[in-house]
């Protein structure tokens, strides 16, 4: 891959300053947050995407992903408070993050862009073997599963991004950077969905 | 081409040290065993980085200008540094 191109998609936090950095992540939480609101797309927990309709008020689509960076940004805050020897400042961390969730703009777009309510009722019927009859064409299911794939490699970016700038807002690299990433992710979903579900 | 200064034996890998010193100039050459200074351990890139440090008055946040740099990753390549000048200091004790 063209280096510049690995520079920015994948590598930004080592040359965007934090003031940059905050400015494109906040635009992203809240332009995906207002797509949401038309798709009906929920980002119900730090790395989870949910299609269809909860009976929530629009503002809560925007809120979720601001719940989901802030809450994550301060876990990961707190825990290199005890695992950097850096001095660590939160701007840093929350700017990173802000920015690390860009890729959800793109799957906002995508649930927006590519019909698949019909494809979705037509499975959960499936799954809950509810035996009413829909009829679907196969194209249906062929965008369903593009727009699958297009939610799993966003939401795999978003991990790597979230990852490269927590290790350098905190300074930890190796083994015990990605144990300390990955028990902070799982703690902070199970907390977000908590949050997401009783505040919301 | 530049050339580069050795601060290891090629052979044994152990730390070297200087015997002679030559004055381009008149042509003195001065023999002894002398250390090398702290900062000769560092690379080129190492050392610019050290002197505008200096200049900036420690400034990182000027430093992330001048190196075109994020403020972390200018202070995780300061930390890099401090790291090494420990170990540095550690060896000569």
């Amino acid at each position: 891959m063209n280096a510049s191109l690995n520079k920015w998609f994948f590598r930004p936090f080592e040359h965007l300053s934090e003031f940059k950095a905050l400015l494109i992540g906040i635009s992203a939480i809240l332009l995906s947050g207002g797509l949401n609101i038309l798709s009906q797309t929920h980002f119900d927990g730090i790395v989870d995407v949910h299609t269809g309709s909860k009976e929530i008020s629009s503002i809560s689509f925007v809120c979720e992903g601001l719940i989901d960076w802030l809450l994550f940004s301060a876990l990961l805050f707190t825990s290199s408070l005890f695992f950097s020897s850096s001095a660590i400042r939160l701007i840093d961390v929350i700017s990173t993050q802000a920015m690390a969730r860009w890729p959800l703009l793109i799957t906002s777009l995508a649930t927006l862009i590519i019909p698949h309510q019909a494809a979705d009722e037509y499975l959960l019927s499936k799954v809950l073997k509810s035996g009413t009859e829909i009829n679907i064409q196969a194209y249906q299911l062929i965008l369903l599963g593009l727009l699958t794939l297009i939610i799993v490699a966003t939401s795999i970016w978003m991990i790597v991004l979230m990852y490269r700038a927590y290790s350098i807002s905190c300074n930890l690299k190796g083994n015990k950077a990605i144990a300390i990433f990955i028990i902070t992710l799982l703690l902070a979903e199970g907390i977000s969905k908590y949050l997401i579900s009783h505040i919301l | 081409m530049e050339k580069k200064l050795p601060l290891q034996c090629p052979s044994c890998q152990a730390r070297l040290k200087v015997k002679k010193l030559h004055c381009s100039n008149c042509g003195t050459e001065v023999d002894g065993i002398y250390d090398f200074p702290p900062l000769a351990s560092f690379n080129n890139e190492e050392q610019e980085f050290i002197l505008h440090f200096v200049k900036t008055s420690g400034s990182l946040k000027e430093m992330a200008k001048i190196m075109d740099r994020s403020y972390p990753s200018v202070r995780n390549y300061l930390d890099e540094i401090i790291g090494k000048v420990k170990q540095l200091e550690k060896l000569k004790k």
